[in-house]
Parts: structure tokens; sequence; C-alpha cells
């Protein structure tokens, strides 16, 4: 078995490389993938002119995965592929810092995301079984993933009342995480979940969700007392200045880390195929597109995992609020 | 470029991520956990009855096989009686027999004994009638009868004695 499937793996990095080639060539950008379109960037007019500005000789990578005022819609034939430009909706102030509230190429693919997830999961809510009938297909899919959430993060890190009533808010963030990463994957798609902003709004809710469990669990006084640490009086000038910092920098982390993971790769694999014009030599390519194929594949598991553990995490963080509580067990049993 | 933030992204993504919420809360994860901890709960029941029935089923069991084994033991010993009953009847009736047929052996001896002391007394009378009237014939007018006769009856019984 394990070598037809060798033979298999083999044809189709020399298929997916064949593929690649008009693209290499500079000729046809549009019908070609995404990143080998953006790649070859550097090299045709067309394409700089699609991106609406020329960049040279440079292969730029940042490009690509930065927010952007205008979407690309792909079509085989070039005269027929559009650039569209989206809406600016204005700008209004809070304080001196100015917030612009345009739809973005980001907020599409957010919104791109939000629409197929609620189809997805209205679809397997439909065709969800009654009864002890086994769930079949797509709702089958789903509930192997809510259960998993209910019974291997959120129950077991906010306890069962806490880990029910939030698990709509786990299951919400870990599948649109999940849909927002795998959109990157997608040629042309574009990856929401790579922009600091949204990982940062992200954030922000779980930081919310945290402390109102803290607060929700040990009451408002416990949630002050808490942040003193539990020390002596004369140690609280350093102590609490250290537990507030605490607060922020768990939100703050799970912000960095989507982000810095959902770059990465994109960055990893317009950088490998990079080198083919680095080099400028098609021969290039046969080490390149291979080794992005994998980078890709491991950006598909990233993918999931980046979900989990934004997911995992944010439980976890907000079970020690929970668990916290132990410690006034009085106040838990009124 | 790449690390700048923009507030109007991280609004957008707050509004969406709630509606969101809201949105499969409501039409999404409520039906789907709720199908979820339905077939847990029936699983969970169907597997306590099995339990339950598997535990009658055991409790049953054992009764029958308690009741098996007392019906074994009963016919085992109602077995024994009918062979010890038949042992003893056999026993009596041999006895009965036995005592039967000795009993049956001494009448007929009985009856075979009184049938030679009859037929001996015939005899006796005969003889001694025809040794009366051979004697008689002989000896004419000699003796009287009855003197005879005493004579005779004298003779015999010193037979018979003599015999013993």
């Amino acid at each position: 078995m394990v070598f037809p499937r060798v033979r298999l793996v083999a044809k189709t990095f020399v298929l997916v490389a064949i593929l690649s080639c008009p693209a290499l060539a500079a000729d046809s950008h549009a019908s070609a993938a995404d990143t080998a379109v953006v790649g070859a960037h550097g090299q045709g007019e067309v394409a700089a002119a699609a991106h609406g500005e020329g960049h040279g000789n440079q292969v730029d990578a940042i490009h690509h995965v930065v927010d952007a005022r205008e979407i690309e819609i792909p079509w085989p034939n070039r005269d027929l592929a559009k650039v569209i430009h989206l809406p600016s909706l204005g700008t209004f102030h809070i304080g001196s810092i100015p917030v612009d509230m345009a739809i973005t190429k980001h907020v599409v693919f957010l919104w791109v995301a939000a629409i197929l997830l609620f189809v997805v999961v209205s679809v397997a809510a439909a065709k969800r079984s009654r009864g002890t009938d086994p769930p079949r297909g797509i709702t089958n899919l789903i509930e192997i993933f809510v259960a998993f959430i209910r019974d291997e993060i959120t129950v077991p890190s906010l306890g069962p009342h806490y880990g029910r009533v939030l698990l709509p808010y786990f299951l919400t963030a870990f599948f649109f995480i999940l849909f927002c990463n795998l959109l990157g994957l997608v040629p042309y798609g574009s990856t929401a979940t790579g922009n600091i902003s949204v990982t940062a709004a992200l954030a922000t809710l779980s930081f919310f969700v945290i402390q109102g469990v803290a607060i929700s669990s040990m009451g408002f006084g416990g949630w002050i007392k808490h942040l003193t640490g539990g020390v002596h009086w004369a140690l609280w000038p350093i102590m609490i200045p250290v537990e507030i910092m605490g607060l922020f920098t768990k939100p703050f982390a799970l912000c960095v880390r989507l982000f810095a993971n959902m770059t990465a790769g994109h960055v990893v694999i317009l950088s490998i195929l990079g080198l083919i014009f680095i080099f400028r030599s098609v021969a290039v390519a046969g080490l390149a597109v291979p080794f992005s194929v994998f980078i890709y594949l491991l950006e598909l598991l990233v993918a999931f995992i980046q979900a989990y553990v934004f997911t995992m995490l944010s439980a976890v963080f907000a079970g020690l609020g929970v668990h916290s509580s132990h410690d006034s067990e009085e106040a838990e049993a009124h | 470029m790449l690390v700048s933030v923009n507030p109007g992204l991280i609004i957008w993504t707050i509004i969406t991520f709630l509606v969101l919420v809201f949105l499969l809360s409501k039409f999404g994860w409520k039906p789907i956990v709720g199908a979820l901890e339905n077939r847990e709960q029936a699983i969970r029941q169907a597997i306590a009855e099995a339990h339950q029935a598997r535990d009658e089923a055991q409790k049953i069991l054992e009764a029958q096989n308690k009741l098996i084994a007392s019906a074994e033991a009963e016919a085992r010993e109602i077995v024994q009686a009918a062979r010890e009953t038949s042992e003893q009847i056999r026993r009596e009736a041999d006895v009965t027999a036995r005592t039967e047929s000795q009993r049956l052996l001494d009448q007929a001896r009985r009856e075979i004994e009184n049938a030679k002391e009859l037929a001996l007394r015939d005899i006796r009378d005969v003889v001694a009638d025809l040794a009366v009237a051979g004697a008689g014939k002989i000896l004419k007018e000699t003796l009287d009868p009855e003197r005879h006769r005493a004579m005779v009856d004298d003779l015999v019984a010193s037979l018979e004695k003599s015999k013993a």
C-alpha cells in the first residue's frame, strides 16, 4: 500500500509543478493559483496593475498578507477579471483616534466566513438526528467538533455550569477562527485572522469572557481581592500592578499567537516561491513548488491547531477564575 | 504596515462576531447541542436499562438454576425412595411367597399324612378282617371271633411299635 501512495504524491507534485508553470512564465496570472500570481507580481505588469501599484523587481510577500481596499475577482479570461473597490463608510473619532469604518478586504472575508459558517451550521442543525439515531453527513462532522469542544475544552476547564453556559461562545470562536483561517488557503482568499486588528478584537472578546467568568464566579469583591494575589498588604504596591498586567498579557498572547501563526505560513510560501524569481530560473520551481505545497499542507494543519489553541487557552484562562473561587466555597454554595 | 492596528476593523470584527454568536446560538448550537445531549441521555438510559435487564436475567437464571437443582435433588430422592420401596416390596413378597409356599407345603404334607393315616387305618381294618376271616376259616370253631379280633389287634399294635 505504501508504494502506490508514494507514487500518488509524486504525481501530485508533478501536476502542481506543471500547473504552476504558466504562472511562472508570467503569462496568465489570472488563471493560476493565488500564491503564484502574487509571487509573479514583481515580474509582470498585468499583475502589478491589478494590484494597483507597481513594485518594480521586488517580490512583495507582505503586500499579499496585509489588508486592502479592493478585492480581485479572478477569471480565466483576463478581460473579465475584475478588481472591486470597496466602499469607505466614513471616519469618526474616539478622542483623538480616527476610526475608519471602511469595508476592507478582511471585513469582507470576515463576512464570507460568517455567512459560510452560518449556512453550514444551520444546515447541520436542520439535519440533526432525533432520538438515538447516529447523526449523518455534515451534522456528524459538526457534532464531532461540538462534542470535542464541550467534553475536552469547556467542561473540563470551566466546570459543568460555565462550561455549558459559555459553550456557544467557544463554539463560535472555534469555528469562526477556523473558517477565517481556511479562507486564507483558498486561491484569491484572504486570511482575516492574519490581521492583528481582527485577532485583537477576538482577544478583546476573550478578555471580557475571562473577566466576566471570574467576576461572576468570585463576586466583584472576590475579583478585586484576587488582584492582590493574597499577599501581605505591604506587598500590594508590587502585586496589584503585576496582577493587572497579568490580566492583559493573556489575551495579548492570544492575539499575537493567532496573528503570527496565520501570517507566517503565507509569508513562508511566498518566500519559497519568490526564490524562483530571485534566481530567475524555472528549474528552481522543481524544488520550490513541492516545498510550498508542503508548507501549504502544514498551514492546513495550523489552521485547525490555532483555532483549537485560541479556544482552548481562552477556556483555560476563564477556568482559572472559576477554580480560584474554590478557596471561598461558601460563595458558590449560595 | 503589517502590525498597524485599524480600529475600524476591530469594531467590524466585534460586531460580526457578536452577531454570529447570537445567530448561531439561536439557530445552530442550541438545536445541535440539544440533540447531542438528548441522544447522550437516551444512550445513557439505554445502557442503564440494559444493565438492569442483564441483572434481572442473571437473577432469573440463578433462580432457574436453583429450581432445576432442587428439582433434580427431589427427583433423585423420589427415585431413591421408589427403589427402596420396591426393594422392600420385593423382599416382603419374597418372604410372603416363601412362607406361603412353606405353608402350602406343610398343608400338603399334613394332608398326605392324613390320607396316609386313613389309608393305613383302612388297610389295617381290611388286613384284620382278612386275617380274622382267614384264621377263622383255618381254625373254624376253635375260637370265637371276638377273641380272635383282640389277638390280632394286639399283634398289629406290637407290629407298629416295633416299626416305630
